[in-house]
């Protein structure tokens, strides 16, 4: 059953190149250049908010669409000797990547009309973040920069599968282990009855 | 107009048990010690410079091994998500960056992988499962020696870029569970689908055969 | 996006002008006129009699302004096609400011709407796969006499005058008590669109805070003027539209032709109801749509329908949410047609992620009816034609089709697509009737399949003048 790390995927319609593409998921990768103010606010304030209040994410949460995302300072490159030139980078950067199902047209609504405070927290001290309002310059900032990097190679090790779905088999689990234990000592009748109750508790699991 | 602050009131919230509230603790705990951690979920990224002038071989390269049937990653069966992207330089758009944009000296191979567990152990699996793939991959790369596996992952750590922050969805499901759970979660749906054919005996069957160990 | 900055100039006005923009995009026609023709019109006269032909149709077409002398006895409105814009030989420049999914057509955008297996264009109607759909003419009249006296002088202009041929000619009827094939009373829920249908913005309008409503910005659905993003700009940028003539009081539309296997709905139907709640055949089908038979939405009427004919166009007749009175889906399924079609609220965050798919529909049956007391088709060719107008394709139209009827991910339903209008797969397609002990449907083959479609555009009055004058050519 191991999916292949190469399925074409859906059509994303707004341009995802296909690199970014696999399966149900994918891969956006970004560097934005950071103001000089970005790097105190972003290590003790943005990184470490969520941190100690995961509760602030409970809105990603239920949003459902993101399986894995980083943000990362990059303000020195790493060294390996020559023939790397020695280069000081004259202004900080943040990697950002995530992982997430699309579709496209779910993307955009999400981080225009739900997450944009959210965005601001992470992405306010980059150079050209447009703000919040109004709409048509913030979307036009996340197309543009999310377009930007195209992977070379993306695995998904579940590509079929989306964020909803892994999160309702997780609580689908919970449901079946109650069943599960005590299935072989029922008698056929009793089971079919406890079989409806599991059917009924996990209706919205599946 | 619709923008409000996304954060849920008071009645969204659920409140943890005791056990969800250590978990929580304990997940808070971990990821401040190490940024690269969520729950037992990791996030790697190295940055690793491209030869001059081998930027064009290296494309090639990533483009063969892409169009492989299977990914070399799934070979490391504790990864949930992983890429190779070439990074040419530092391009925003020209109107989201500054005028005195850094411009890179030369072109960087991120490596980057989400994954069950610690980073060592990882990072050795990873090095003894892709040894073909590291050598045709990094062999494009200044600094590292692809055929001793010590140093590939000195390599490694040495061009890792720490996690600033680091979210999952599920940080305590591992792939192994993830997939379990993905085919439990169709399996029910058809038997469910399938109940009003069978007969109490055979659906206890039925589901003790697909459900009933783990 | 050089011509959103020359647009900046100017500020833009959200009221609309009513005697630029074609009739049948505000107003349904369907209601009175029920009697309509589509014609299919390839333009092998040439780019010049084709320009000529779109000249006489600029004088003839109807208008959105009230009407001032009482019902007229039909309406003409006229759209085109990119192979038809061609046709009539359009600057290519001027071509490529429309959209990419318009320049595109519905036939090369069948992989992302889903039309594969036996909807795929290969099955098509041989004139959606060749490119010979140039012009459609919609002719809507008040009787069948009506509409013959309106057809035959057009077919002598198209053939005779301008030398053109008809590709096909697609006649569809209103059936008796606003009826589609499968039995349902059809296109209640239509957006509410600010300075036209303010009064529908209960039900059709976007959800807000405290059981309130609002209507949509009319670029939503009307090219060049602000859209739900602009409104706020302070710069006044408009959304994206081809260049000027073109781009003032046109629109995008979805043409389809659906073919319905009714006898195939009712036998699985009736066959599933019998282990459903006691055979209660209405309600399951009232389950699998999410309004009874007579429209009645199942939110407000979820044991039974009020009695008689349900009047959708009453003053809040379509004034329910999911999510404050049925979120779980004991009341309408999640997975019911018009959850997914228009989810309201149901995607959360008070319709933060629906707001912008929303489409103005007018469909229309074609073919007989099968007889009300038939369980086997009868053979012969039945279903919708689908027409959906909107300012841009792909995030309304093909959005709603992609992201809420092929796939069920965003409701939580995993891949299953809608159960009524969706699949292309014989055996993939089920649907869970939540409630307090869920009832599953079996998977089924679909019961609709593509039988072809086109996207066009239709510009406005002025704008056809100008397309006929040769203006862009």
């Amino acid at each position: 059953m191991s999916p292949s790390g190469n399925s074409p995927g859906p059509e994303t319609g707004t341009g995802t190149p296909p690199g970014n593409v696999n399966g149900q998921a994918i891969a956006i990768t970004v560097f934005s250049t950071v103001k000089r103010w970005g790097v105190p606010w972003l290590r003790s304030v943005a990184f470490l908010e969520p941190k100690l209040l995961p509760q602030t994410l409970l809105w990603l949460q239920r949003l459902s669409f993101i399986h894995f995302a980083r943000w990362s300072l990059v303000t020195e490159l790493p060294y390996n000797g020559a023939p790397q030139p020695r280069q000081k980078l004259r202004h900080p950067h943040m990697y950002f990547e995530s992982n997430f199902n699309g579709g496209w047209e779910e993307y955009i609504d999400a981080f225009s009309y739900v997450l944009r405070p959210g965005m601001a927290l992470f992405w306010g001290s980059s150079y050209g973040f447009p703000g919040a309002v109004p709409t048509a310059p913030f979307k036009k900032y996340i197309q543009t920069s999310d377009h930007r990097l195209v992977a070379s190679h993306f695995y998904a090790a579940y590509p079929a599968a989306t964020v909803t779905m892994v999160n309702q088999s997780i609580e689908l689990d919970g449901h079946l282990d109650g069943l599960r234990a005590r299935a072989k000592d029922l008698t056929p009748d009793e089971f079919a009855v406890a079989f409806d109750e599991l059917l009924a508790k996990a209706q919205r699991c599946f | 107009m619709l923008l409000k602050l996304p954060i849920p009131g008071p009645a969204d919230l659920p409140i943890p048990g005791p056990v969800e509230f250590g978990r929580q603790l304990i997940d808070t705990a971990t990821a401040i010690i190490d940024t690269n951690r969520n729950g037992q979920a990791y996030a790697f990224l190295a940055l690793c410079p491209i030869y001059p002038g081998k930027e064009a071989e290296l494309r090639k390269t990533l483009a063969k091994i892409d169009k492989r049937k299977e990914s070399p990653f799934a070979r490391v069966t504790r990864t949930h998500f992983a890429r190779w992207v070439i990074l040419e330089n530092f391009d925003n758009g020209t109107d989201f960056q500054p005028a005195d944009e850094d411009d890179l000296e030369c072109q960087f191979l991120i490596f980057s992988a989400c994954f069950d567990g610690d980073r060592d152990s990882y990072l050795d699996e990873m090095i003894d499962e892709l040894a073909p793939e590291i050598k045709e991959v990094w062999s494009h790369c200044i600094g590292i020696e692809v055929d001793a596996p010590a140093d590939v992952k000195r390599y490694l750590l040495h061009n890792q870029i720490d996690s600033g922050f680091f979210y999952a969805a599920y940080p305590h499901t591992t792939v192994p569970e993830v997939r379990r759970m993905l085919k439990a979660q169709d399996d029910l749906r058809a038997l469910a689908v399938r109940k009003h054919q069978l007969a109490p005996e055979e659906l206890q069957r039925q589901f003790l055969d697909h459900f009933g160990s783990k | 996006m050089t011509k959103t900055d020359d647009r900046r100039a100017q500020a833009p006005s959200s009221v609309l002008d009513l005697t630029d923009i074609q009739g049948d995009i505000l107003r349904a026609y369907g209601n009175d006129y029920d009697c309509t023709t589509y014609v299919w019109v390839t333009l092998s006269g040439g780019p010049k009699a084709g320009r000529e032909f779109i000249a006489s149709l600029a004088e003839q077409v109807t208008n959105a302004a009230p009407w001032k002398s009482g019902k007229p006895s039909h309406h003409l409105n006229v759209a085109l096609t990119v192979h038809g814009l061609k046709a009539l030989g359009v600057r290519d420049d001027v071509i490529a400011s429309f959209s990419s999914e318009f320049r595109q057509g519905m036939k090369d955008r069948h992989l992302r709407l889903g039309d594969i297996g036996r909807n795929h264009p290969d099955h098509w109607e041989p004139w959606f796969q060749d490119g010979r759909a140039h012009v459609l003419v919609t002719v809507n009249a008040l009787t069948q006499d009506d509409l013959k006296a309106a057809l035959a002088p057009l077919r002598t202009s198209i053939k005779s005058t301008f030398g053109h041929a008809i590709a096909d000619e697609e006649p569809a009827n209103l059936l008796t008590g606003q009826r589609e094939h499968f039995g349902f009373a059809d296109g209640f829920a239509q957006p509410a669109i600010e300075g036209v249908t303010d009064d529908k913005a209960r039900g059709g309008g976007v959800p807000q805070m405290f059981g309130r409503w609002r209507a949509l910005a009319p670029g939503e659905f009307i090219l060049g003027y602000p859209d739900e993003d602009t409104r706020d700009d302070p710069e006044k940028a408009l959304p994206s539209a081809p260049d000027d003539p073109l781009g003032k009081s046109g629109t995008y539309m979805v043409w389809r032709k659906l073919k319905q296997d009714v006898g195939r709905f009712r036998q699985t139907v009736a066959a599933a109801a019998e282990r459903y709640e006691g055979g209660d055949e209405a309600k399951l089908r009232a389950k699998i749509v999410g309004r009874w038979d007579n429209g009645a939405p199942l939110v407000e009427y979820p044991d039974a329908p009020p009695a008689g004919e349900f009047d959708g166009k009453a003053e809040g007749a379509n004034d329910f949410r999911f999510m404050d009175d049925d979120e779980s889906g004991g009341k309408c399924p999640i997975g019911a047609h018009v959850r997914r079609s228009n989810p309201r609220d149901a995607l959360g965050w008070d319709g933060a992620l629906s707001f912008r798919h929303r489409i103005i529909r007018r469909g229309m049956p074609y073919g007989p009816p099968l007889p009300a007391d038939a369980t086997k088709d009868d053979g012969k060719d039945r279903g919708l034609v689908f027409i959906a107008f909107n300012a841009s394709i792909s995030r309304q139209f093909e959005a709603i089709q992609v992201q809420w009827l092929n796939d069920g991910n965003v409701f939580g339903l995993g891949h299953d697509s809608d159960y009524l209008m969706g699949g292309e797969d014989d055996t993939e397609r089920s649907m869970v009737i939540q409630g307090e002990q869920p009832f599953y449907l079996s998977p089924q083959p679909p019961f609709v399949s593509t039988k072809g479609g086109e996207y066009l555009f239709v510009p406005g009055i002025a704008a056809l003048r100008a397309l006929g004058a040769g203006d862009v050519s």
